[in-house]
């Protein structure tokens, strides 16, 4: 197993000083450092405001970064930056599923189109081409050919989550990063979404970084447990280490409430 | 991955389908549509249709009451004015030119607003603000007071006033593009077409455009029938278009000399006026709800 990703020194620095009469507001991201292998899966878990979905965010360059560097393939990116042309190799490589899959479908373009933009953006295909790629990959992500002509508000949340996936490995990625793709999701279709991303995972070999709250998902698929607070990584290891033998007081927290929840002996 | 293959559906109907669909349920909107069809209709074919030329003097019959009168007769459908013109004639014409200028200025102040007010959405900071309140002194103005000083400098004549009246409708449109921009600009989807890898002007067409035809129904309804109702009012007036010009406003103004004689001669043009501006506000409220219904059925 490759590196395929390599992450060093991602910084991320926000500061609303410029507030009048009001407490300056200070985060920071990082510095992080991460490196995927080809065909990981790596779950990010922490409280709310640790910084996780702005993690994803820095990691796809739909926020620019502050510092450091993001290298895949031996190719490098400076996060700071995103000029057009590393912009559109980047979108090649690394897709995220947004957080909210409906709020992420265009409610006035039919999900033909909105699978159809990656590949009329990054790829010198004619439309009489991409049509049968899209019908290919709305029966992959098990949809029918007919929802090519369909609208958001005609599909269900589970369909709309397949579409997101959909368009995100349009594009053939290395990497994905998704931001609580599971959350909004029944547990029949959760399921079902998860056995779907880890036979795509499987057959295009893609690295998988996800955030969870739900340690149950995160434990079944997870290769890598990452643990944030406050905008830091404070544990990295394998999932049955984590689980195990957590370390931070903040990593404990977490397992032992989902330990709670569930009944001992499916543990052990 | 489905284990079994299913036939397609052959038909998928299009967006101005299930828009036609939705429109077609309200009875209301259907009628106005026709009534503001044979407006159009009248306004096309004004030189097939009219039975009479509209500025062709009869000296024998003068003031000739419409058909349905006692005295009336059906060879002069909506009677003659003062001068012995056909008055139905007169009116289609006048449907020519009230709908067609109407139209016209519509057409190019929504241009005109939609780019400046997308530009303006598009932009940050001081410099948005500044191509935001361009024209809003405008604003401030009556239509009529800018029409008045326009004419003032340039004369009179349809034409000037028209220039008034499309200046006068642009910065509505420009709040509310740039006010649509803004708010969508922060939705997600716009967030996922940029990591698609989409540039702004990409954004604006295949992203954003789509969903502003209901905003743009609302106001370009509502544009209409305000320059229809600004342009009659400035030909009553005489500010505009000259009493020669069969023009809705102007030969109301021609009719009011006549009134007591021949009420027909004001009561006609103005219940055109009124049926007209009616029926682009009752098509535009249902194209409107139409559209509202084709997203979120």
């Amino acid at each position: 197993m490759t590196d395929i990703m390599q992450v060093n020194g991602l910084t991320f620095f926000h500061s609303d000083t410029k507030r009048w009469l009001k407490k300056p507001e200070i985060f920071q991201l990082g510095p992080i450092d991460l490196s995927v292998k080809r065909g990981e899966t790596i779950a990010i878990i922490g409280e709310n405001r640790a910084g996780k979905s702005l993690l994803a965010k820095l990691l796809v360059g739909a926020i620019p970064a502050s510092k450091g560097e993001i290298e895949l393939n031996n190719h490098k990116y400076l996060a700071k930056y995103n000029k057009q042309d590393t912009q559109q190799k980047r979108t090649h490589d690394i897709r995220m599923i947004l957080q909210h899959s409906s709020e992420s479908m265009n409610p006035a373009v039919p999900v033909g189109k909105i699978l159809d933009e990656p590949l009329r953006l990054n790829t010198e295909l004619s439309e009489a081409e991409r049509k049968p790629l899209i019908e290919e990959m709305l029966t992959k992500v098990g949809l029918l050919r007919e929802h090519y002509y369909f609208y958001r508000h005609m599909l269900s949340d589970g369909q709309q989550q397949r579409v997101a996936l959909a368009r995100a490995i349009m594009l053939k990625p290395k990497v994905l990063v998704a931001d609580e793709p599971f959350a909004a999701l029944d547990p029949t279709i959760r399921s079902q979404t998860v056995n779907l991303i880890l036979q795509l995972q499987q057959e295009l070999g893609l690295a998988f970084i996800f955030i969870s709250h739900n340690l149950g998902i995160v434990r079944h698929i997870a290769d890598r447990i990452i643990v944030m607070e406050n905008g830091n990584i404070v544990e990295e290891g394998k999932t049955e280490t984590i689980f195990r033998w957590p370390q931070h007081a903040t990593t404990k927290k977490l397992v032992l409430a989902y330990q709670s929840l569930v009944p001992q002996h499916t543990i052990r | 991955m489905p284990q079994f293959s299913l036939y397609e559906e052959a038909f998928h109907p299009s967006p101005w389908h299930r828009t036609w669909a939705a429109f077609r349920e309200s009875h209301i909107a259907i009628i106005g549509l026709f009534v503001l069809g044979m407006f159009v209709v009248f306004s096309v074919f004004a030189p097939v249709l009219s039975p009479y030329d509209p500025n062709a003097q009869n000296i024998d019959g003068l003031l000739i009451p419409p058909s349905w009168a006692m005295s009336g007769s059906i060879s002069n459908l909506f009677g003659t004015d003062a001068l012995g013109r056909d008055l139905f004639s007169r009116i289609m014409y006048g449907c020519r030119i009230t709908l067609g200028s109407g139209l016209l200025m519509v057409v190019l102040a929504m241009l005109i607003g939609v780019s400046i007010g997308t530009l303006a959405g598009m932009l940050k900071g001081v410099r948005s603000s500044i191509v935001n309140h361009l024209l809003d002194a405008l604003m401030a103005i009556p239509t009529l007071l800018i029409a008045i000083i326009i004419v003032a400098i340039l004369g009179t004549g349809l034409v000037n006033s028209m220039w008034a009246i499309t200046l006068a409708l642009i910065p509505q449109f420009i709040h509310h593009t740039r006010r649509f921009v803004r708010s969508e600009a922060k939705k997600e989807y716009i967030l996922a077409s940029r990591l698609d890898g989409a540039n702004k002007w990409q954004l604006f067409v295949h992203s954003i455009l789509p969903n502003m035809t209901e905003m743009l129904v609302v106001q370009g309804t509502l544009a209409l029938s305000i320059a229809v109702i600004d342009i009659s009012a400035l030909g009553f007036l005489n500010l505009g278009a000259q009493s020669s010009l069969p023009e809705l406003g102007a030969i109301l103004a021609d009719g009011l000399d006549v009134a007591y004689l021949a009420p027909w001669n004001v009561a006609l043009p103005g219940i055109t006026i009124f049926v007209l501006v009616l029926s682009i506000n009752v098509v535009g409220d249902g194209l409107r709800s139409a559209l509202r219904k084709r997203m979120s059925q």
